[in-house]
């Protein structure tokens, strides 16, 4: 049973309009509709059916390289999910215009196709070819509130033609509008109940921002016991100009206040950073600065951008927008998910603002032993250079690098163990220690995070940083200008590189692969001369389509609409007999097709609880046998004898059931 | 063992699914069910898509069908009346009674056949591991799938669809005609009859079954088959006539002789005795006639099945083919133990052989000699014999040169799969399994 006039059109326009391709849901709805307005068809063999099966693959195939070429991979799924009804419209046009006005199932899977020609598995494939338009054009994620009303259009109007021959019209529309109403709803509560389920999992789960850095917060393993983990994926990769070094140290973020193992950012709104012709400036250009190249893993394409310090300039960033922080954080907005840009950047700090009281906040729990430290070391803020120099002293000299710690002591905090017990923590011990002695000594300090880059990858012929390089330092503000300070010691780089790391070459080597292909994305995506590549590819595969397409010999013929012609009631249709057959089919005695009237009113009348009295009704049918068979046809008055006996005999039988 | 037999009880697991949602929805139930199920995998996050509304409306449509599906569809009382035989392969078309037992009247009912579970069990679906497609899909192999469906469709009996029941009137009664599809020959086994009426949406069905269970005889499909010239001369049975028939050139009378000891009293002549004083007994004619011998293989190896199926089909197209008229047929086959059953002249008739056809199994406890020496055995009342064999190896090829060298005509039609290496000759046929039909159509009387 194909699809009744206009359902097929009415989901292509309906899919069209969600998806804001109407300019193509047009042409296909027409071309779906269209073969009713002729009568050629065509014989298409089995192989035909699969070389068109093969080029709705290949359409399919050509999509899903031009949306993963030109879209975000997250939302190349849904987009490739949304205009899946273009890659199915040759085959179900075969169907529609083929002889047999179905399709041979076996031919559209490769491993069906071994199977014996007969018996064909012939299916109509237009209603599930519905459901795919429904589906898909829910995929275009357009949320309108007209979504669901259309959809329920539509699918009404396909369950209208499954309707049961016999079943009630009133039954139908009620039991239809009932399950909207509830799926309305439904839909309604099933939205609120993810938004529910998942703020639940977040919390449950994540109870703190993990993986990435937060502008607001750095939370702080400070007291964790155990070995810290972290992974070898490579996060991003420098390539610093011809002649110059790379930075040492890339700073995402900056934090002003400790409480409770965590450092936060107070204060720190972020403002639009400044743009002019592409680039991005963060203060005046400076002769002789330095210059990179970084390409930084974003997650979905917003968040912070790590920078070499010093940064005065950001550019050839392809999409997106900057913003900056007053603790020198570089936050990216609706950019890709892979960011390149290039960043020039000097020994000024143009980035961070000048500091306030909060740069010189100590806890009140930890500021006696701050306080016995900085006297011991003799660090004072009217000698700055001096206090740092002998901080970096004091680390170097008499701490070590460790990222293992036992259980605590107790009643001792993680701070003061490591200052004067264990003397071994990884870079946040340092890093904090360092910022919180440099306050206490009067210097005002923030608590720095980001990666240190100390690895050159001869395979990319560049410096990778990996999730392990992850970094925390002291920024200290000394002579009118922030400094940065890095007490962790220098033993740190090879303690992390001589870990054991499982296929580690081939997972770079994956990685690496991985990075080119998103570059890749990146370059089609940035520039219109990207997509040649795409007509590249799209222009053999047309070709591979048109062979298909021409190889098919497929004949037309002409088929007479032998169905259409045979009209349900005919010439008299209307006779007043029909309504007595009608009325007696619908209390259960209906006329089986090879029994005459008189047979038939015979059995009705035996049947024991009919009520049915043949011989009121032998003279009506008696005239209505002249009526049909006589060629010459009932008088005038006769007719009116007919119609007026059939007339009471309903009445009478409808008042005797009641 | 582990991983096969979590194939096995996801593959039983899913043709149980299949089955309930089948009986309980109608197609377009389905297709709402396909909808439903790929809208919950393209919705999953309501806030990428806006599948999840389908998903909702085809949940809401699902279940407000299958509710208003809830009532059963009436009290029936049902009978069918079968034919004693069908053929495999052949529509078998029988009529379907139902009654109505309620006082209101039922429309837009259907009805169809249900049969006994065709799942296979474990051991059936170890026991297919080897036998695999002739070029399985890569994904098939891995999955298992295709020996699961190759094994439900020997084991499903017949293709049932439904029908609809005219209008039944307030206990009033209606005859449905019902055409069943068998797919394999043996016992046609039925358990019930299930009345079904969909909902008013049209996707759910209201669902009845009533437990009938009855069963018939489905016999071997058979092809068109050449009127061989049965080869082979008149053979002397040992039997004698009352092994053969009361007709013909039975007790044919030679002439009187002389008493011997031991002979049967009943062939004295009384008359004679009176006239020369001495016992004579009557002499008849040694009873000669045409007997030949249909040889079936069922000697399969494990991936045989069609073939050996195909074997049978061919066995049965020439056991049902007419005799000459003075001639026997031999049925020779081993199953459980060797069997011998002989038709013509009033011994029996072709049906009887068919049936026998329609039970034969294969035999895989015992060597392919025990046939050979059953064969052999009987040769000297042979008059000629033809072979259903399943494979041309050195066995075979043995036995088939061992009867030749016995001075027997033997005509050999060999069913095999794959491309035939046999040497075809006027007496040697090869027959590719899905292609018999063609390769007997060849073959010369």
């Amino acid at each position: 049973m194909n699809a009744p006039p206009g359902l097929l059109a009415a989901a292509l326009l309906f899919w069209g309009h969600q998806t804001g391709l109407f300019v193509l849901a047009l042409p296909c709805a027409a071309l779906l509709e269209a073969w009713r307005l002729t009568d050629r068809r065509f014989e298409l063999a089995r192989l035909d059916y699969s070389r068109l099966s093969d080029a709705s693959a290949v359409l399919f195939f050509g999509m899903a390289v031009y949306l993963y070429a030109t879209h975000p991979a997250n939302t190349a799924f849904m987009g490739l999910s949304s205009w899946l009804p273009l890659a199915f419209v040759p085959l179900l046009a075969a169907q529609l215009y083929s002889a047999k006005g179905r399709v041979d199932v076996r031919a559209l899977f490769v491993f069906m196709r071994n199977q014996p020609a007969e018996p064909a598995w012939l299916a109509d494939i237009s209603y599930p070819y519905l459901i795919l338009c429904v589906l898909a054009a829910g995929a275009a994620n357009n949320r309108t509130a007209l979504f669901y009303p259309e959809m329920s259009l539509v699918v009404g109007w396909a369950m209208w033609r499954a309707r049961p021959a016999g079943s009630s019209a009133a039954a139908w529309v009620g039991l239809l509008a009932l399950a909207c109403a509830l799926g309305y709803e439904g839909h309604l509560r099933l939205a609120r109940l993810q938004t529910s389920v998942e703020t639940a999992a977040v919390r449950l789960i994540f109870g703190a921002p993990k993986g990435g850095i937060d502008p607001d917060e750095s939370v702080t393993s400070l007291g964790h016991i155990g070995r810290l983990k972290e992974s070898d994926r490579i996060v991003l990769r420098l390539t610093p100009a011809p002649g110059r070094e790379a930075p040492r140290l890339l700073r995402a973020a900056s934090y002003n206040a400790y409480r409770a193992r965590r450092w936060l950012a107070w204060d720190a709104a972020f403002a639009p950073a400044r743009e002019a012709a592409g680039a991005w400036s963060f203060g005046p250009a400076t002769p002789g600065a330095s210059k990179v190249s970084i390409a930084a893993f974003v997650e979905e394409g917003s968040g912070l951008l790590p920078l070499p310090p010093g940064t005065a300039l950001v550019k050839e960033l392809s999409a997106g927008t900057l913003s900056r922080s007053r603790l020198g954080a570089v936050k990216l907005d609706q950019g890709p998910a892979l960011a390149v840009y290039d960043a020039e950047f000097s020994a000024s700090a143009p980035l961070d603002g000048p500091p306030d009281r909060r740069d010189l906040e100590v806890p009140p729990g930890e500021a006696p032993l701050l306080a016995g430290i900085v006297k011991e070391l003799g660090l004072s803020p009217r000698r700055p250079r001096q206090a740092l120099a002998a901080l970096q002293d004091h680390f170097d000299r008499n701490f070590r690098y460790s990222l293992y710690r036992e259980g605590p002591d107790p009643g001792v905090n993680a701070l003061e163990e490591f200052l004067l017990k264990t003397r071994a923590g990884h870079c946040e011990y340092f890093a904090t220690a360092t910022v919180l002695l440099l306050r206490a000594a009067g210097i005002p300090a923030r608590y720095a995070a980001g990666f240190s880059v100390q690895e050159y990858s001869r395979l990319e012929r560049a410096w990778i940083v990996r999730d392990r390089h992850a970094h925390a330092w002291a920024l200290a503000y000394v002579d009118g200008a922030w400094a940065e300070l890095d007490t962790t010691p220098a033993s740190w780089a090879s303690i992390e590189a001589g870990r054991p790391r499982w296929f580690g070459a081939l997972r770079d080597a994956c990685a690496w692969a991985s990075f080119r292909v998103s570059r890749w994305r990146g370059a089609r995506g940035a520039g219109g001369a990207g997509k040649l590549w795409l007509w590249l590819l799209a222009a053999p595969l047309g070709l591979l389509v048109w062979k298909w397409l021409a190889e098919i010999k497929a004949v037309a013929t002409r088929v007479r609409a032998a169905a259409s012609s045979i009209r349900p009631r005919g010439p008299g249709g209307d006779w007043p007999w029909y309504a007595v057959e009608r009325r007696l089919a619908a209390e259960g005695y209906p006329r089986h097709p090879w029994e005459s009237w008189p047979a038939w009113l015979d059995r009705v009348a035996s049947t024991p609880g009919s009520a049915v009295d043949a011989g009121t009704l032998r003279p009506l049918l008696e005239l209505h046998g002249r009526a049909r068979f006589d060629p010459a046809g009932l008088a005038a008055e006769q007719g009116r004898v007919l119609g007026r006996g059939v007339d009471a005999w309903l009445r009478a039988r409808a008042g005797a059931r009641r | 063992m582990k991983l096969d037999w979590l194939r096995w009880w996801g593959f039983r697991l899913n043709s149980a699914l299949l089955h309930w949602l089948r009986a309980r929805f109608t197609k377009a139930g389905g297709l709402a069910l396909c909808g439903l199920a790929a809208s919950a995998i393209w919705g999953v996050d309501t806030t990428q898509s806006m599948a999840y509304q389908s998903f909702t409306l085809f949940l809401a449509l699902v279940l407000v069908a299958r509710l208003a599906a809830l009532r059963a569809p009436g009290r029936f009382s049902v009978s069918r009346s079968l034919p004693r035989f069908g053929t495999a392969g052949s529509p078998l078309v029988y009529q379907i009674t139902v009654e109505n037992l309620d006082g209101r009247p039922r429309d837009g009912l259907s009805v169809s056949e249900e049969f006994a579970d065709p799942r296979p069990s474990f051991a059936e679906f170890r026991a297919q591991k080897g036998a695999v497609a002739p070029r399985p899909f890569w994904l098939d192999r891995l999955a298992g799938y295709t020996r699961w469906s190759r094994l439900l469709a020997r084991k499903r009996p017949a293709q049932a669809r439904e029908f609809p029941v005219p209008a039944l009137p307030p206990r009033g009664r209606s005859e449905v005609e019902v055409e069943l599809l068998p797919e394999r020959r043996g016992r046609l086994s039925l358990s019930g009859v299930a009345l079904s009426r969909p909902d008013p949406l049209g996707l759910a069905k209201a669902f009845r079954r009533e437990p009938l269970p009855q069963s018939v005889l489905i016999l071997p499909k058979r092809y068109a088959v050449p009127r061989l010239a049965w080869p082979g001369a008149r053979r002397y049975q040992q039997g004698g006539v009352a092994l053969s028939s009361s007709v013909g050139d039975s007790q044919e009378f030679m002439g009187l002789r002389d008493y011997r000891a031991g002979d049967p009293q009943r062939r004295i002549h009384w008359r004679s005795w009176a006239k020369v004083g001495k016992p004579v007994v009557r002499e008849y004619e040694d009873e000669y006639f045409t007997r030949h011998a249909l040889v079936l293989d069922t000697f399969a190896r494990p991936g045989q099945e069609r073939a050996f199926e195909e074997a049978v089909s061919v066995a049965a197209s020439f056991a049902g083919s007419p005799l000459p008229q003075d001639s026997l047929l031999d049925l020779l086959f081993v199953g459980a133990q060797s069997y011998c059953f002989t038709a013509g002249r009033g011994l029996g008739g072709t049906d009887h052989l068919l049936e026998l056809l329609a039970c034969a199994q294969s035999c895989e406890d015992k060597p392919f000699s025990e046939l050979h020496a059953g064969v052999a055995a009987r040769h000297a009342s042979l008059s000629g014999v033809l072979c259903v064999l399943l494979g041309y190896d050195e066995p075979r090829r043995t036995f088939v040169a061992h009867l030749r060298a016995l001075g027997l005509p033997v005509r050999a039609f060999i069913v095999a799969d794959g491309p035939s290496s046999i040497a075809e000759d006027g007496a040697t046929h090869a027959l590719e399994p899905g292609r018999i039909a063609e390769g007997l159509a060849r073959v010369r009387p």
